[in-house]
């Protein structure tokens, strides 16, 4: 979604809320305790799996002029437990940007 | 006992294709102008884009690895309007060792669909350099594809990358 809060001929300030569906594979390792003769015997085993990660939101808030364009967020993590993960917590960072844009074609 | 690991990094709030053509609109977002453009120059472009991202901190797929630290990610990027784009990035992590984790440099062609232009897509190819001479994942194939409504107050983008090296793995973002 692209909500524009402000608009002039010099500045623009921009809501752009965005939801992300992160699926990918995975390499896990796996520690499980198997017995060979009667003996107790750590085994790691690698498997893969391809599942829902993560699910992140971002709420950015932009501002932009002609050439510089400033850009705070806030994101959240709803990351998915996958195989024998325990139930994950949600976890959210914040994020700053500046960007300046070189018109190279005048 | 279960340990994950991921094959990308971090959540990278790096500039993605599906901003390029908002950049284009904050470069020509006068409308009159945009016009004026359009007619003279056929909406041709070249530029180049800086940036410099922090980020308050790292999560991976977005699990805490027990760390906390913030990232920088600087990237600078070149869009031309015969569709080509390049750009150098990278990322730093504050307690990470090397800081410095790696530097991409990626080649892609970028183009829309349609009168309206409601469709867009990008072909991509990554390549990444890690400093501490990691092969697992080295190479990223990336297709994306958005549709948009005429306005561009709503839109979704679908993006597939194949990554390789040592190992490889898929991803799918919705």
């Amino acid at each position: 979604m692209n909500f524009t809060l402000k608009r002039t001929s010099n500045f623009a300030v921009r809501l752009r809320p965005t939801v992300d569906f992160i699926i990918a594979k995975q390499s896990l390792a796996i520690e499980k305790i198997i017995f060979i003769n009667r003996q107790r015997i750590l085994e790691t085993v690698n498997l893969n799996v391809f599942d829902l990660l993560n699910t992140q939101v971002s709420i950015p808030v932009s501002l932009s002029t002609k050439s510089w364009d400033f850009e705070f967020g806030n994101n959240l993590n709803l990351p998915n437990a996958v195989l024998k993960e325990r139930k994950l917590k949600t976890t959210g960072f914040f994020s700053l940007s500046v960007g300046y844009l070189f018109d190279l074609h005048r | 006992m279960f340990t994950i690991t991921p094959p990308f990094c971090a959540y990278a709030k790096e500039r993605n294709i599906a901003d390029i053509d908002d950049l284009l609109d904050e470069l020509y977002f006068n409308e009159q102008k945009f016009l004026d453009e359009l007619i003279e120059s056929d909406f041709s472009y070249n530029f180049l884009y800086t940036s410099i991202s922090y980020n308050n901190n790292t999560y991976f797929s977005g699990r805490d690895a027990g760390t906390n630290q913030f990232n920088i990610i600087p990237q600078v990027s070149y869009y031309h309007s015969s569709g080509f784009n390049a750009s150098i990035s990278g990322i730093y992590y504050q307690e990470f060792l090397p800081n410095w984790d790696f530097t991409s440099l990626s080649l892609g062609y970028f183009n829309t669909i349609g009168e309206k232009k409601m469709f867009v897509y990008n072909l991509g190819y990554t390549k990444y350099f890690y400093t501490d001479g990691y092969d697992g994942f080295t190479n990223s194939i990336d297709f994306s594809f958005g549709v948009r409504n005429k306005k561009r107050g709503f839109g979704t983008t679908i993006t597939a990358s194949y990554v390789f090296g040592a190992d490889e793995s898929y991803q799918i973002v919705l």
